[in-house]
C-alpha cells in the first residue's frame, strides 16, 4: 500500500516536473555582453522576449574583464544556457567547454555579434550561432531590386585562407538567382600582409575598372585587405573613379563624406534578436541541438543607398524600391 | 460682486467643459492593423489615412510591436489575420477584406529543391511571417497544413523568406500568394511549390467585445476602392456575408 503511494507521488512529481520543464520555469539564461549601442539593442529585445518565460540574467563583459571572471558566472550561476554576444565571451566559454571532462558540464550557448563565428562554431556541439556578417546574397539582391540594371556579374577581392568557405556559399546562393560571383584570391602571390597589400595595389584597379565585365563590386568586409593604408591609397582611389558600383556590408562605407560605396546592408538589431530568441527557444524547449542549428546566416538588414554616388554613377532607380531604406544624404 | 462671480462660474465652466467637448471631438477610436504584407506598413498607413480620416489608425510593421501594444491598451478596432481570434476571444470579427481570389486564400508552400517534397514535410523547417505568439506557432501552421509539425521558424516580414530558403535555415517558406506575386519581382529564384494550406479568411476587421464603434465600423465598410485597391483588396464586407 505505501509502495502504491510512493509510486503515485513520485509519478505526480514526475509530472509536474516534465510540465515546468516544457513551460521553460526556472530556466536561467545568462547573457554575457559587450555594451555600446547594437548590443543594448539587441540584448534588450531579447530579454523583453524572454524575460517572465525564464529567468534572464545578464554580465557586461568588459576590455579588461578577464576569462576567469567570465567562467565564474557558468559556476556560480548555473545558466540552462548562455548568450555570448561578441567573439571575447565565447572564447571563453569554448576554452570552458574544453577544459570540461564530461559532456553535462560543458555550457550550451548561442552566439551572435561575433565576426567569423561561422568558422569558429564549425563542428561545435554545444554551441549555435547567427553570423554577424550580411550575407551576399542579401546585399546583392537588395541592391538589384534598389537599381533597375541587370546584375549578372560581381567581383570581390577575398583571403583564400579565411574566406574560402564563405565565398563558396556565397557563389551557390547567388547562382539561385542567376548572379555570377567572381571571386578574387588576393593571396595568390603569398599570404603575408606585404603580399596582400602587393596584390591589391597591382590588381585592385586592373580588376575594378572592367565595366564590360562586371556589375558591381562587392567590398568584402575583411581587416586583412582593408587595411588604413589600402583604403586610403588604393580602394578609395578606385572607388572613386570607377564606373561600377561598390556595394557593402557597413554603413559607415556608404556615408557620402566618405564618397565610396553606392549601397550598404546592415543587420537588423531588432529582427536578430528575434532570430537569436528563436534559436534559444529551440534548445531549451524543442530541445534541438546547438550542433544541428549550426551557425545560421543574418537573416534581416536594413538598407542603405548613397544618393550621391548613385547619382554620380548615373544609376537608374527603382522609385517603389526607395520606401523602406535609408537614403543618405 | 456678482460680475465676478459670473466670471468665476464662466471660467470654471472653460475650464471644465473644453477638455470635456475637445475629449468628444477626439473620441474616434483607435484603430491597430498588423498583417504580413510586401507594402511597407508606412505606405499601408498613409493609404489608410485617407480613407479613415479622423480615426487613429496605426499600421504596425512587426507582428511583436502590434502584440506588446495591444497588451498595454485596449485597442476597440483591430485588423489583423484571421488567426487573431484564437489568442483574443475578447474580440469579436465583424468585417472581412476580400482579395482577388475571394475572402479566403491559401498559403503557398514552396521549396528551392525538390528534395524537399510532401513527403518528408513534417521532417523539415517551415519557415513564415510572425503572425501569433510562439507558442501557438506550431497548432497553427500543423492545422494548416494538416500535418504535424515540428520545426516552424518566423521571420518579421515577407521579404525575409526567401533568405531563409536559400541560406537553408528552413526547407519550406509558407507565403500569401499575393504576397508571393509582389515578391517575384525581387527573387527570381526557381522555386517548386509543394502544396497549399487550407483556406484561411483575408485580414479581418475584430471589435473588442463592449465597444461601442458603429460610426467607425461604417467607415471600414466604406472604404473606397482607390484605398482597397492599394492596399491588395477588392472588397471588405460583414462576416458571415458573401462578398
Amino acid at each position: 500500500m505505501r509502495c502504491k503511494q510512493l509510486l503515485l507521488t513520485l509519478g505526480w512529481l514526475l509530472i509536474g516536473m516534465q510540465v515546468a520543464f516544457a513551460a521553460g520555469a526556472n530556466q536561467n539564461v545568462l547573457f554575457l555582453r559587450k555594451e555600446g549601442k547594437g548590443f543594448d539593442d539587441v540584448f534588450s529585445g531579447m530579454k523583453k522576449e524572454l524575460q517572465g518565460k525564464y529567468t534572464v540574467t545578464d554580465f557586461a563583459v568588459e576590455k579588461a574583464t578577464s576569462c576567469l571572471e567570465i567562467q565564474e558566472k557558468f559556476i556560480s550561476g548555473h545558466p540552462d544556457l548562455i548568450v555570448l554576444m561578441d567573439n571575447k565571451p565565447l572564447d571563453c566559454a569554448l576554452k570552458y567547454n574544453l577544459a570540461q571532462t564530461s559532456d553535462s558540464k560543458r555550457m550550451r550557448g548561442v552566439a551572435l555579434m561575433g565576426l567569423n563565428l561561422k568558422a569558429i562554431l564549425k563542428g561545435n556541439a554545444f554551441i549555435s550561432g547567427i553570423a554577424f556578417e550580411s550575407p551576399a546574397y542579401t546585399l546583392l539582391i537588395q541592391y538589384r531590386y534598389v537599381v533597375k540594371k541587370p546584375l549578372k556579374h560581381v567581383l570581390a577581392f577575398y583571403r583564400k585562407s579565411l574566406f574560402q568557405e564563405t565565398m563558396a556559399a556565397a557563389t551557390k546562393q547567388l547562382l539561385t538567382e542567376g548572379v555570377q560571383l567572381e571571386a578574387v584570391n588576393v593571396e595568390a602571390e603569398g599570404v603575408s600582409k606585404d603580399a596582400v597589400a602587393h596584390f591589391v595595389s597591382e590588381n585592385l584597379k586592373k580588376y575594378a575598372t572592367q565595366t564590360d565585365r562586371y556589375d558591381v563590386v562587392w567590398v568584402l568586409l575583411d581587416s586583412g585587405i582593408l587595411t588604413q593604408s589600402l583604403f586610403q591609397e588604393v580602394w578609395l582611389p578606385v572607388a572613386r573613379s570607377s564606373k561600377i558600383p561598390f556595394v557593402t556590408g557597413a554603413e559607415e562605407l556608404v556615408m557620402p563624406e566618405l564618397d565610396f560605396a553606392t549601397f550598404a546592408v546592415t543587420p537588423n538589431f531588432s529582427d536578430l534578436a528575434n532570430q537569436a530568441v528563436q534559436q534559444v527557444e529551440s534548445i531549451l524547449v524543442d530541445h534541438v541541438s546547438p550542433k544541428d542549428l549550426g551557425v545560421e546566416e543574418l537573416i534581416s538588414v536594413n538598407k542603405i543607398l548613397n544618393l550621391n554616388r548613385a547619382h554620380a554613377l548615373e544609376l537608374p532607380l527603382n522609385e517603389s524600391s526607395l520606401k523602406d531604406i535609408k537614403i543618405v544624404p | 460682486m456678482l460680475r465676478h462671480l459670473v466670471f468665476i462660474i464662466a471660467v470654471l465652466w472653460m475650464g471644465l467643459a473644453m477638455p470635456m467637448l475637445h475629449g468628444l471631438a477626439a473620441a474616434k477610436p483607435q484603430v491597430s492593423i498588423y498583417y504580413p504584407s510586401v507594402l511597407s506598413a508606412r505606405e499601408r498607413q498613409d493609404v489608410l489615412k485617407t480613407g479613415l480620416a479622423g480615426y487613429d489608425v496605426t499600421v504596425f510593421a512587426k507582428f511583436r510591436d502590434f502584440s506588446e501594444d495591444l497588451k498595454s491598451k485596449e485597442t476597440p478596432i483591430v485588423v489583423a489575420p484571421a488567426s487573431f481570434q484564437k489568442a483574443h476571444p475578447e474580440y469579436t470579427p465583424v468585417l472581412g477584406f476580400s482579395g482577388h481570389e475571394g475572402r479566403k486564400f491559401k498559403y503557398a508552400l514552396l521549396a528551392l529543391s525538390e528534395k524537399w517534397n510532401k513527403g518528408n514535410l513534417e521532417e523539415g523547417k517551415i519557415g513564415l511571417v510572425e503572425e501569433v505568439d510562439r507558442e501557438q506557432l506550431k497548432g497553427l501552421v500543423s492545422s494548416l497544413l494538416k500535418v504535424n509539425c515540428k520545426f516552424v521558424k518566423t521571420v518579421s516580414k515577407p521579404e525575409d523568406l526567401f533568405p531563409l530558403l536559400v541560406f537553408k535555415t528552413t526547407d519550406f517558406i509558407m507565403i500569401s500568394p499575393d504576397n508571393y506575386e509582389l515578391l517575384k519581382e525581387k527573387f527570381t529564384a526557381k522555386v517548386y511549390r509543394v502544396t497549399e494550406s487550407e483556406a484561411v479568411d483575408n485580414p479581418t476587421v475584430f471589435v473588442r467585445k463592449g465597444s461601442s464603434v458603429d460610426e467607425a465600423i461604417q467607415a471600414l465598410k466604406g472604404l473606397p476602392s482607390g484605398v482597397l485597391g492599394p492596399l491588395g483588396f477588392t472588397s471588405i464586407g460583414p462576416i458571415g456575408v458573401a462578398p
